[in-house]
């Protein structure tokens, strides 16, 4: 089962300025695909319960988050900048 | 690129022809930096056409070269702006060192820097390779219009001071650029504010708008947010109490601080709430401080261009 | 001689100052609730064991 780790480094999905995962290339095994629409699921759960704990409104949640994980990701993985577009760190 | 050119060897000195026909950027296409790997990092994304024509000389004898430089509708974004419908032929009689035969216009339908500017108009020129005049650069926001005041700069000095012209901005809109709910308010404000660029840091230091005639101000938010909790300080439900339905005589705002840093914004309004106590005058100075800029473009996430501004750009385009 | 009439003017305002620093209390508070979802699930994050300071 592909790990998000692993699509992430072969260049398959990368982290969006909204904290969900993006597929980077248009075509991609199925198994990263479902893969990464699990995960998208479970951190809309998991940003849900943020938002209502904060009082603040999901967007927001998701703008830290993606803030976060976007700085977070490896030089060299691909991320998508403000303007919509993927770059390579 | 088409380049034609001769060599004399005799004295080393020679010239050539250069003409990029124009090259139209497309949706996902080539990205400006891998034209101009000098953009990397300040502009990301371009559509639109640029053209060039140049002509260069080396050598003892060469000729100082010339260069013109179409722009056709360009948009150029990067992480900290964005400009849309860039319009304009600037000409360098010569580049070296680089100069301009006198001004040259540039229009732009959008500079985004955080706040939606529009209908820009930049009148500029080059001497001597360093000194830049800036002879006008005004743009339209918050329902009037703001203007750098004419000025020349010598770009090999580091620090720049510039001044920002403020005129006939509606309150209610400049109040909705804080996006803050529940805050709104009428009245015409007109002001100037001093912009230090020091290398990428920009300060605005004792900027001040005034409004022009009385109006009035409204806070009264759904949810006051947690830094205006009344129960932490009784200042603040007075303050909260007065703001409900403010008519003010006077109201000025002072702006200081650096973007992305430190910035102080003081409100000070002289007038009377008829709710409070039967209108008693009172005099409010508010400061508020903070990574304001900072917190203000996190809290808005996904920025949208307002729709009227929209608008704006695609009638402002027809219009050239 | 003419009357002068005085215009009582209102006496002094009240004057109400108030110094507001505007915390980045929002972001902070999500900061801490993400550093705990990113350490309770890595592999949602893909993210290395412990959660990533700010």
């Amino acid at each position: 089962q592909e790990s998000l780790v692993a699509a992430k480094q072969a260049g398959l999905v990368g982290e969006k300025p909204d904290g969900l995962v993006g597929f980077v290339k248009d075509e991609v095994p199925a198994d990263v695909r479902s893969m990464v629409d699990r995960v998208n699921a479970e951190r809309r759960k998991q940003y849900a319960q943020v938002a209502q704990s904060t009082g603040q409104s999901l967007a927001q949640v998701q703008a830290v988050a993606g803030d976060r994980l976007v700085g977070a990701t490896p030089s060299g993985q691909y991320v998508m900048n403000a303007a919509g577009r993927w770059t390579r760190k | 690129i088409d380049a034609t050119g001769a060599h004399d060897v005799a004295s080393g000195t020679g010239s050539a022809k250069l003409v990029l026909h124009p090259l139209r950027f497309r949706e996902g296409g080539r990205t400006p930096a891998e034209l101009f790997p000098l953009l990397s990092g300040t502009v990301e994304e371009a559509r639109g056409r640029i053209g060039l024509r140049a002509g260069i000389g080396w050598g003892p004898k060469a000729s100082k070269g010339s260069a013109e430089l179409l722009l056709d509708d360009l948009t150029l974004a990067g992480p900290a702006f964005r400009a849309q419908g860039l319009n304009g032929v600037l000409t360098a009689s010569s580049l070296r060192p680089l100069a301009t035969p006198g001004e040259q216009l540039l229009s732009a339908a959008l500079l985004d820097v955080g706040l939606p500017l529009t209908d820009g108009l930049i009148r500029f020129g080059v001497s001597g390779g360093k000194t830049l005049t800036l002879a006008q650069a005004s743009f339209a926001w918050a329902g009037g219009t703001v203007s750098a005041a004419p000025v020349t700069v010598s770009l090999s000095d580091p620090r720049h001071e510039l001044a920002l012209e403020a005129r006939g901005l509606r309150l209610g809109e400049v109040l909705g650029t804080a996006g803050v709910e529940g805050l709104a308010g009428s009245g015409i404000l007109n002001g100037r504010i001093p912009v230090i660029v020091a290398g990428r840091r920009i300060r605005f230091e004792g900027g001040r708008l005034e409004a022009e005639a009385p109006g009035t101000l409204r806070y009264d938010p759904a949810v006051p947010p947690d830094f205006l909790d009344a129960s932490k300080n009784e200042n603040t439900a007075l303050v909260m109490q007065v703001l409900e339905d403010f008519h003010y005589q006077q109201l000025g705002i002072g702006i200081d601080g650096t973007v992305g840093g430190e910035m102080r914004v003081t409100l000070n309004i002289r007038g009377a709430n008829p709710e409070f106590y039967g209108g008693y005058p009172v005099a409010l100075n508010l400061n508020l401080s903070g990574a304001l800029d900072t917190i203000l473009r996190s809290g808005l996430g996904a920025y949208r261009i307002p729709d009227a501004v929209k608008a704006r750009i695609e009638q402002y385009g027809k219009a050239q | 001689c003419t009357p002068t009439v005085k215009v009582q003017a209102p006496d002094k305002p009240i004057e109400i100052n108030l110094n507001i620093r505007v915390e980045q209390e929002v972001r902070v508070r999500i900061d801490r609730e993400l550093d705990q979802v990113f350490r309770e699930n890595p592999d949602l994050f893909g993210l290395p064991g412990e959660g990533t300071k700010k």
